[in-house]
């Protein structure tokens, strides 16, 4: 549905996407990953017309954007950063008027503002004018305009900034409810959002794509090296030494609390049983043993600080 | 041409939303006001005058048209240079700076449909000021006997010189995201325009006639004596014309940079 190919945006000098594809499938949603500066709200921007790429090719269900951008644009809904919002407006005339610039037919405007009014949450201020709204409610009417003539493709540039916990909640499910309908791309740097909602990562640093797979491929692929997390009632100064010289035993980093520790083990190599023994010996007293998952946090600062 | 009309519309919702086209509308009224009171009274002074000392020279030369309804005109289409770059700083400086034109751009829409909306609003809010001023004229039909050729004129030239205006408004406020920028950048833009006319009367042979071809000022005393002109007339439709290729080109540029 979405087509990316090796898309570069230079502006001047300096070059702020570089060299960059990836593709969205039909009904998924792909969280979009990156430190800020990293160039995604670029990649947004170009993705959706605003600007042209300096090289590269993309494809919106089915049309290019460059070549056929009226036809491109017809099928995107697109929330930028800043929620393009006119503030002398009232929400339903705002949406109207969207309604109109998207080409929508004028029978349908009146129920699809109200439809997607009732789904974003704003039938209460609807005819409140834009400029008295919170934040909240602001960035709320950025993504009912988005979703205003039904768009197949959906690009949400940090879709849930500024709302409080409830509010988030209830935006991701709306976003989640929307898939399979729609392709969505959604980038954050708000990572149990991606979690929650997202079913396929792109992540990007400097430009580049550092890593771009389904999220459970990309939690599981370090799962190759087992990480264990170890607390101890009774640590000695030589307990980190010999877990080190415990077979299959990687690296061993003492916690911030002085009793943990964290144990990495060769790749599929599990040295969980050798250091129960160990413990046992040595009388360390085990408090705690458990397998640790590398959260896509810890993925996040890895992959972007390489 | 509906996307056109949309944006027209949301051009003239917006500019009667905020307080910048009432007191426009206001500050232009009283001014105008103020002139034709002024001129007014200086007439019927020289009237009285005349007719007191029983002078039919003096009597044949105190014309209505000349006395009131030219330079009349002429005040207005000065105001005008003032008024119209405070109309047209936010037509698109105000969609940059709130971010706005990403929405516009990124819609099924060309950009010369943008600008064209935009520039019709602008001439509608514009024809309306000119409007409120058709009670100065009346009065005068009411109780002298004016030119009804002078006043047509006139008001033709008035539109297609504040049209020029806009026009070259709406390309300066592409430029920039700042209203304040845009404003005072094309009020100082248009006075040279204006000023041409000066350096045409102190440059003689081709030069001369080239600035005074450009002068604003030249082609609109034409339409205030009364005189329709195809000279004058393809000045400032080419003139608008110009600048509103100019600002598609400029909308367009900036997302290539």
């Amino acid at each position: 549905m979405i087509k990316v190919t090796n898309l570069t945006k230079q502006y001047g000098e300096f070059t702020a996407v570089d060299d960059i594809s990836f593709s969205v499938g039909k009904g998924k949603i792909l969280g979009f990953l990156g430190p800020n500066g990293a160039g995604k709200t670029t990649t947004m921007r170009i993705l959706t017309g605003f600007m042209p790429a300096t090289a590269g090719q993309i494809e919106i269900a089915g049309f290019d954007i460059f070549r056929q951008p009226m036809e491109a644009r017809r099928h995107i809904g697109y929330l930028p950063e800043h929620p393009p919002l006119y503030r002398e407006l009232t929400v339903v005339e705002y949406l109207r008027l969207v309604s109109k610039l998207k080409g929508l037919p004028r029978k349908q405007i009146g129920e699809r503002v109200d439809i997607v009014a009732s789904q974003c949450g704003l039938t209460d201020v609807i005819d409140n004018r834009i400029g008295v709204l919170s934040k909240g409610y602001k960035q709320r009417v950025g993504l009912a305009q988005a979703l205003v003539n039904d768009p197949p493709v959906l690009v949400l540039d940090e879709p849930t900034i500024g709302l409080d916990p409830n509010q988030i909640k209830e935006i991701r499910e709306l976003i989640r409810s929307l898939a399979g309908e729609h392709t969505i791309i959604l980038s954050t740097h708000i990572l149990p959002e991606v979690t929650m909602t997202c079913e396929d990562v792109v992540i990007i640093n400097k430009g580049r794509v550092v890593t771009a797979s389904t999220l459970e491929e990309l939690t599981n692929q370090t799962n190759d090296q087992p990480r264990i997390y170890l607390r101890l009632a009774r640590p000695t100064e030589n307990t980190e030494k010999k877990l080190r010289e415990t077979p299959n035993v990687l690296k061993v980093t003492r916690g911030v609390e002085p009793d943990t520790f964290t144990v990495v083990g060769e790749p599929g190599a599990d040295p969980s049983a050798d250091i129960g023994v160990l413990v046992l010996q040595h009388d360390w007293g085990l408090l705690e043993m458990r397998q640790q998952r590398e959260s896509l946090e810890e993925i996040f600062v890895r992959l972007t600080n390489e | 041409m509906r996307n056109i009309m949309t944006i027209f519309g949301k051009e003239m919702r917006l500019i009667f939303s905020g307080p910048v086209a009432y007191v426009v509308l206001a500050s232009f009224l009283l001014l105008t006001g103020f002139f034709f009171f002024d001129l007014f009274a200086n007439y019927s002074q020289i009237l009285s005058y005349a007719s007191m000392y029983q002078n039919p020279a003096m009597l044949e030369q105190v014309n209505v048209n000349q006395m009131i309804l030219t330079p009349l005109m002429h005040n207005i289409s000065i105001l005008l240079m003032l008024i119209v770059p405070i109309l047209t700083a936010r037509l698109y400086a105000e969609e940059k700076s709130a971010g706005t034109d990403e929405l516009l751009l990124t819609s099924p829409i060309r950009v010369s449909e943008i600008i064209s909306g935009k520039l019709l609003a602008g001439l509608a809010f514009y024809l309306l000021l000119l409007m409120l001023t058709i009670h100065f004229p009346a009065v005068l039909f009411k109780y002298a006997n004016p030119d009804l050729g002078t006043a047509l004129s006139g008001y033709l030239g008035l539109f297609l010189m504040g049209a020029a205006f806009i026009s070259f408004g709406l390309f300066v406020s592409t430029l920039t995201d700042s209203q304040v920028v845009a404003a005072i950048s094309s009020f100082a833009l248009l006075l040279i325009f204006w000023i041409l006319g000066w350096l045409a009367e102190s440059q003689s042979g081709l030069v001369g006639e080239v600035l005074g071809y450009l002068s604003m000022t030249q082609h609109f005393e034409h339409f205030g004596e009364g005189l329709i002109s195809v000279v004058d007339l393809v000045y400032y439709l080419s003139f608008i014309a110009l600048f509103w290729f100019l600002a598609t080109r400029a909308v367009e540029s900036t997302r290539w940079r």
